[in-house]
């Protein structure tokens, strides 16, 4: 590497750009993370068959996860140093902090750092939950209708009966709105970090990603919904 | 004494060419062993510096805000001439160099004005290629539009703020020779005094207005580009800090200073509103082309504007002078408006303002026109006064604008005082007793791009210069009285602040020095100005230290310094007994009472040599030729 | 006849830049509400000296909102509460009778306070020197109309030169960020023709320059174009990115 790009490799902008590429990264995993999702609606079959598909070649799976955990650990890590840059570069604090702008998801802006930490917490919650727990054992057993004993179900049991636990359903939505702010403010974030400057499309872009955030959070809680409201799984 | 403006000899298109050729070359070799002291980083400061160090001197540039971006050359709006006859509408070096000296009212150097016509299209060129985003039109091509009266469009613009993008290419370029190490810059500086050694100008005396430190630079040779003196008048629409410190300073080390009453006065301003007022706020002249300037027939008419009928209003610009109406030019618009006011019909809340009413355009071109045409400035009106000029009709009032006056200079852009060069409106300038509209920044890059690199060089190469240092016991001693001076204003405890003084000044210099002057007045002037000199020598409150940042102590500096040379101003007032110009003598005047030009006893540049404290000052002339263009008196009727 | 109020003010006082400072409390008496703001502190200043104090020291110098110079945190807003005004020309007006202001300097580590509300703002002049220029020396342009420029573009270059240097966007930024204020400077170099020929070397030393001067990063806050008296667009902060970018990729 020249001591050009390297040089660059520790500006601002090329890191705020890495932030932006890791954040489409996980993003893009993200969308196909909640599509998955989306087939617990369609039945154990389906939800399963997508999981043991995912596993059947390792070898990929385990690439794929390592690019995402890598993505991950950048994705934060930059964050975190620019944001105590940040910090430094203010100097003396104000003694009144004030706004002008209009806009009204300040609020998501002002907490990307904490909506993103909280995020970060959940995940490994979230992990331990369902990717590194046993898939086949006690917690995956359902009684599907009336007088019916008791069947594994696999993840999709796993799934269900952990989400027919109040608290974990209520925790598990409440983050995917966290989320939800996060990415309203991120998605568009990433567009003006990567340069995308046309008069015409940036109102659109800055929609979208409003729209994007509040789908993502809808999605992610409708599971849980879902699961509370039918209480048995429609077998 | 005796003035030589060293006019190159042969015919006028030709001799800027032909002195270029004769003035004598400094090996490129050798350049780098001239230090050149450049004062002031607005457009005529920044260009030279810039273009000097391209060359290869050393360069050492100072001015007094935080940035050379910030100079007062930022706030010009309406555009630069320049003779490139883009519209194809007769425009020529010739008919630019035509208008600027009629325009002067046939005070100004024919020879120098001809070379600012010649050099002004290279200035286009040079703007352009640094990145200025001038106006252009739908093919690519740079736009014009007719400016200030003129009869041809010649004037390159960036929407309004013209001055601001034109400033920023300089600085820009400025910026290129601190990188390259050619400018060393020394921002927040004051300039203090002239140092000069063996008869030549070798050096300034600065304050450094952050820690109060005062140093001296030496060098081969000193460029002004200070800017122009306006702010004597107190009110007027310079950016605050403009003075005449550096001027004066030199004109008291033995440069002459040129027709010093020749101030302008723009005819559309927002008028003066109270006692807490700091400064007032130009309205394009453009305005001129769509608003009718009226006031009402009955003096003491205190009904508002819309109940105002129109057989009781008086236009009175279009009664008087029928063919050019409210586009006559800005010296004509403005006398006319102080004398309906001073006949009692002027109409605001002081009595000091007329209506400019857009009322007859918007029925005639419908709202949406007026806006594209002057939308930025409606809105700049509406903040200040809080009136919408789409229903009630904007108030104006004349204002001091711009200097004509200044060191004198011969056609090298040198003083009588070798070594010292000034450039800009800090100059006397090529504008005569009057300017053009948007031929200030046109000069002040001529002088700086394509001037000065020339003749500078031609300096150096002709004279031998001893080496001088900082150390030298001239600027011990500049540095010494620079020192008491401050010492001085500290120790006065008095209860008067030097805001309070310069407001009295500027009143009294508005009053008997401002639009019509005549001898009674201008001797009443002559005789108060040094009462409040006198008291501002017992009674000024300056408090803080001379070590620190200590803006009180800044504006002290420059309040004395106006508060001799008001003096100066008033009695080349009172000396030049014709009306030209901007300079209008209620004795010389025709039955219409329209301004009388002498030519037989003034055409000529009064140049004043100081002769030392409490003693007057020394009059020069410089008679005025004019082989191309003839003298005529002016007529707008 | 002229309305007039009156105003607490708690200003911030500093000697020097290496002094402390803390907030003093001056009350500002029937000020006339046509005043300008900076004309209200010049009447709090001349009651000041003349009570033997210290004037409160501000930058100022055009005060028609174009050179820059002036500007101050009020209640936390840069250059106050108006929309697209410099502090020069915020009127009294503005304010209602009885409001307290809390008048600060621009803070941030890359604008050391010089003397009360007055900072020191070179490092946005060394971040120009560093690029923020087309590289021509006087004498060697080329006719003006030989290079035509697309009115679109003319017209856009102009948006982003509008800036006037004032440092409101770094001060109105939670981080500090100096990203507006170069991303309009090399925006507008960018879309001209006449500029692009240096815009890869450009981009990278001026963003070298920036981050060397101690400014934050940006992270999307747009604060910087609310308070911005030009109103410049953050557009220009996405045109940084991207011609930052290709110099990047460049090389
Ligand atoms: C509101 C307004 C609008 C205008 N519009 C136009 C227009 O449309 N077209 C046009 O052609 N002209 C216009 N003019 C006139 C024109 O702007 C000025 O004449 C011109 O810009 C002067 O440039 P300059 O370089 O000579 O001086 P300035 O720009 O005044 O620069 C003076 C420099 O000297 C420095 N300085 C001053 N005193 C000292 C000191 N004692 N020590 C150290 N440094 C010092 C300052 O810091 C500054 O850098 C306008 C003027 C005004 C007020
Ligand atoms: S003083 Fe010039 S912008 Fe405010």
């Amino acid at each position: 590497m020249s001591s050009e790009s390297r040089c660059a490799l520790r500006s601002s902008i090329l890191r705020k750009q890495i932030v932006a590429v890791t954040g489409l990264i996980l993003t893009g995993f993200l969308a196909g993370h909640l599509a998955g999702n989306f087939l617990i609606f369609l039945g154990p079959e389906a939800f399963n068959g997508y999981s043991e598909k995912l596993h059947a070649i390792p070898e990929l799976l385990w690439l794929v996860r390592l690019g995402l955990i890598a993505a991950f650990l950048i994705h934060v890590i930059t964050t975190i140093l620019l944001t105590l840059e940040n910090r430094q570069a203010r100097g003396e604090r104000y003694a009144v902090n004030g706004s002008k702008s209009e806009e009204s998801l300040k609020f998501a802006k002002k907490t990307m750092i904490y909506t993103g930490l909280l995020v970060l917490f959940f995940l490994v919650l979230h992990l331990s939950d369902f990717t590194l727990s046993d898939k086949e054992g006690p917690a995956s057993m359902i009684a599907a209708g009336e007088g019916n004993p008791p069947r594994n179900l696999g993840l999709y049991g796993l799934v269900w009966n952990s989400f027919l636990e109040p608290w974990r359903a209520g925790v598990y939505i409440a983050v995917m709105l966290v989320l939800g702010l996060h990415l309203s403010h991120g998605i568009q974030s990433l567009c003006q970090t990567l340069g995308f400057y046309r008069n015409d499309l940036v109102p659109g872009i800055r929609k979208l990603s409003l729209v994007l955030g509040l789908l993502a959070a809808i999605g992610f809680s409708s599971v849980p919904l879902f699961i509370n409201i039918v209480r048995t799984p429609p077998l | 004494m005796t003035l030589d403006s060293k006019v190159p000899g042969g015919p006028v298109s030709e001799k800027w060419t032909r002195h270029k050729f004769d003035m004598k070359l400094v090996n490129p070799a050798n350049k780098r062993k001239f230090t050149v002291i450049v004062v002031g980083t607005g457009l005529a400061g920044a260009s030279a510096a810039a273009s000097l160090s391209e060359l290869g001197y050393q360069v050492k540039a100072f001015c007094l805000q935080d940035s050379p971006r910030r100079a007062h050359s930022i706030a010009a709006q309406g555009g630069i001439n320049a003779a490139k006859n883009y519209q194809n509408d007769g425009d020529s070096v010739y008919r630019l160099f035509y208008d600027t000296v009629k325009g002067g009212d046939y005070r100004s150097r024919e020879a120098n004005v001809y070379r600012l016509a010649e050099l002004s299209v290279n200035i286009i060129d040079q703007c352009v290629a640094q990145g200025v985003p001038f106006a252009r039109e739908y093919g690519g091509m740079l736009d014009n539009r007719s400016f200030g009266g003129a009869q041809v469009s010649r004037t390159f613009y960036a929407r309004g703020q013209t001055g601001q993008q034109l400033l920023l290419g300089a600085y820009s370029a400025l910026c290129k020779e601190i990188a390259a190490g050619g400018v060393k810059m020394f921002p927040r500086r004051e300039m203090l005094d002239l140092v000069v050694v063996g008869g030549r100008a070798r050096g300034i005396v600065v304050r450094n207005m952050v820690d109060g430190s005062i140093e001296s630079h030496a060098g081969d040779a000193v460029i002004l580009a200070t800017g122009g003196y306006g702010n004597v008048f107190y009110l007027s629409t310079n950016a605050k800090p403009c003075n005449v410190t550096a001027t004066w300073r030199a004109a008291r080390k033995g440069a002459l200073f040129a027709n010093p009453c020749f101030t302008q006065i723009h005819p559309t301003c927002i008028p003066v509103h109270g006692d807490c007022q700091s400064k007032l706020t130009l309205m394009s002249e453009s305005l001129r082309n769509d608003g009718r300037i009226w006031v009402p027939n009955k003096s003491g008419d205190k009904r508002p504007p819309g109940q105002i009928p129109e057989q009781e209003r008086d236009y009175y610009l279009e009664r008087k002078y029928p063919s050019f109406g409210n586009l006559v030019p800005r010296d004509v618009a403005s006398r006319n408006a102080k004398e309906v006011c001073d006949k009692g019909r002027g109409v605001g809340s002081t009595g000091m303002a007329v209506y400019l009413d857009f009322r007859d355009s918007i029925q005639r071109l419908g709202r949406s026109t007026i806006e594209a045409r002057y939308g930025n400035l409606f809105q700049m009106y509406e903040k200040i006064v809080d009136d919408d000029p789409y229903q009630v009709p904007m108030m104006i009032y004349p204002a001091i604008h711009y200097t004509m006056g200044g060191l004198w200079v011969d056609y090298n852009l040198m003083s009588n005082l070798p070594g010292l060069h000034v450039l800009g409106e800090a100059n006397f300038s090529d504008h005569g007793a009057n300017r053009l509209g948007a031929s200030a920044l046109m000069q002040g890059l001529a002088d700086g791009y394509f001037v000065i690199p020339y003749t500078l060089g031609h300096y150096f190469a002709s004279n031998r210069l001893d080496p001088v240092k900082a150390e030298a016991p001239e600027f011990k001693e500049a540095e010494q009285s620079a020192r008491q001076r401050i010492q001085k204003f500290l120790s006065l405890k008095g209860k008067k602040t030097v805001d309070e003084f310069h407001r009295d000044l500027g009143l009294l210099l508005w009053d008997k020095c401002g639009m019509s002057r005549n001898q009674a007045g201008l001797e009443e002037a002559l005789r108060k100005i040094p009462e409040i000199r006198e008291e501002f020598s017992k009674n000024l409150v300056v408090n803080g230290s001379a070590d620190s940042l200590n803006q009180s102590l800044e504006k002290a500096g420059r309040v004395a310094d106006f508060l001799e040379f008001a003096e100066l101003l008033v009695l080349d007032a009172l000396e030049r007994k014709e009306s030209c110009g901007g300079h209008f003598r209620e004795e010389s005047q025709t039955e219409e009472g329209e301004a009388l030009r002498d030519d037989v006893n003034f055409c000529h540049v009064s140049a004043w040599e100081w002769a030392g404290e409490g003693k007057k000052p020394i009059l020069h002339k410089e008679p005025l030729v004019f082989d191309e263009v003839h003298l005529a008196q002016r007529s707008y009727k | 006849m002229a309305n007039t109020i009156n105003l607490t003010l708690k200003v911030w006082r500093q000697k020097s830049s290496d002094s402390p400072g803390a907030f003093e409390i001056y009350q500002a008496h029937d000020i006339d509400t046509d005043l300008s703001f900076l004309e209200m502190l010049d009447v709090v200043n001349i009651n000041l000296e003349k009570n033997g104090k210290e004037p409160i020291a501000f930058d100022h110098d055009c005060r028609e909102g174009i050179c820059g110079c002036c500007g101050a945190m009020i209640n936390g807003q840069a250059h106050g509460p108006e929309h697209g005004t410099t502090l020069c020309q915020l009127h009294v007006r503005k304010f209602r009778d009885g409001d307290t202001l809390v008048i600060e300097p621009w803070r941030s580590r890359a604008f050391p306070v010089v003397r009360d509300l007055i900072v020191d703002r070179s490092a946005f002049d060394r971040i120009i020197q560093a690029g923020g220029y087309v590289t021509v020396r006087t004498g060697s342009a080329p006719e003006a109309h030989s290079l035509p420029v697309p009115k679109i573009d003319a017209d856009e270059a102009f948006d982003s030169a509008a800036c006037i240097g004032c440092g409101a966007c770094v001060a109105a930024c939670p981080n500090a960020s100096a990203v507006l204020f170069v991303g309009a400077k090399i925006s507008h170099l960018a879309l001209l023709p006449q500029g692009r020929v240096e815009r890869e070397r450009r981009a990278r030393a001026m963003v070298e320059r920036m981050d060397l001067e101690g400014f934050g990063n940006c992270s999307n806050h747009y604060e910087c174009e609310a308070a911005c008296p030009k109103e410049i667009s953050v557009r220009n902060i996405a045109r940084l990115n991207r011609e930052f970018f290709r110099a990047f990729v460049k090389g």
